[in-house]
């Protein structure tokens, strides 16, 4: 057995944070991740095996359906002792548990929007909102947008008027870093007046 | 979507389960382990037999890494990992990283720091 010598008596601490990237099919989930990313790993996971879990402890494993779902995974060191990690929605199923799992502590949401079909992001919209988790809206496109574009979206989804709305190109870095710290500022305004109430919160 | 490693791990319909060989046919972990659980492998005493996935996932964890990171790395889904894990979990041969209660959103100080952080990328 060789010897391991990497960690000392204190295991590290390290923080965390986690940010959703949800929207449909074609939005650019992957190029986004891809954009930002320091890996590039594409998971895969056995959606109704979790979706089981506490909720029909009778059903037995052999009736079980399994659905493979894959989703996209990214990470930004910003730290040394900080990880942002991100984490793409798997297909267009809000209803999926894994969207629990991911939504579960994470600092907010991107919820990315390509114009021709926009329809694609209600789920998601009305997905986040449920969950009162801090979303703000990316839309996705190679040239600037006019400000009446983004303004035609958030009208075409019903968007409450504290749900920002910004322009991006998913391919680009800079582009997508802008979103993030966005995502990251929505969530600082969104935040409760007093630390201590967001302690007991479901989230 | 089903991506370019899911064939390869799940493969088509019947052969969903081979991936839970590894696991004995446990379909659960033991810990309540997320996608984004920071492991870190932990110093074991040398008689201790981990396997060779035991020790391939130590190896992984030299470095923390997230639960996501660690299935990628070992080629499967993302519960078997979760499973392997726990196994090690139990013998102390990895440790949870983290600082916070991974179901609490991110406090004030955390989200300022993250946006120090990307700004200065």
């Amino acid at each position: 057995m060789s010897a391991y010598t990497t960690c000392e008596a204190a295991p590290p601490r390290l923080r965390k944070i986690k940010i959703v990237i949800a929207g449909g099919f074609g939005t650019g989930k992957t190029t986004l991740v891809g954009a930002v990313s320091e890996v590039r790993p594409l998971l895969t996971e056995a959606a109704m095996t979790q979706a089981s879990e506490g909720v029909d402890a009778l059903v037995g494993v052999e009736s079980k359906k399994t659905t493979t779902v894959a989703m996209d995974f990214g990470r930004i060191t910003l730290h040394p002792e900080i990880i942002l990690m991100l984490f793409g929605t798997p297909g267009q199923d809000r209803f999926n548990n894994i969207w629990d799992d991911l939504s579960r502590g994470a600092a907010g949401a991107v919820v990315l929007v390509d114009t021709r079909r926009l329809e694609d992001a209600f789920d998601a919209v009305a997905y986040f909102e449920a969950q009162q988790l801090p979303f703000l809206i990316a839309v996705n496109q190679f040239d600037r947008a006019p400000r009446y574009l983004l303004d035609e979206v958030r009208e075409a989804l019903r968007l409450d008027a504290s749900v920002p709305v910004v322009a991006c190109d998913a391919r680009d870095r800079r582009s997508v870093l802008e979103v993030l710290k966005d995502v990251v500022r929505h969530a600082l305004y969104r935040l409760p007046a007093s630390p201590h109430t967001v302690l007991g919160a479901r989230t | 979507m089903v991506g370019p490693y899911s064939d390869a791990v799940i493969g088509a319909g019947g052969a969903r389960l081979r991936p839970y060989a590894l696991t004995g046919g446990r379909t659960r972990s033991d810990y309540p382990l997320q996608l984004d659980t920071l492991l870190a492998a932990h110093p074991v005493p040398a008689d201790i037999d981990l396997g060779p996935e035991g020790e391939r996932i130590r190896l992984l964890c030299a470095t923390p890494q997230p639960v996501a990171e660690l299935a990628f790395h070992l080629g499967q889904p993302v519960q078997v990992a979760k499973i392997l894990a726990s196994d090690l979990l139990h013998v102390q041969a990895l440790v949870i990283a983290e600082h916070h209660d991974a179901s609490h959103r991110p406090d004030r100080e955390l989200l300022e720091a993250v946006l120090v952080g990307l700004h200065n990328l």
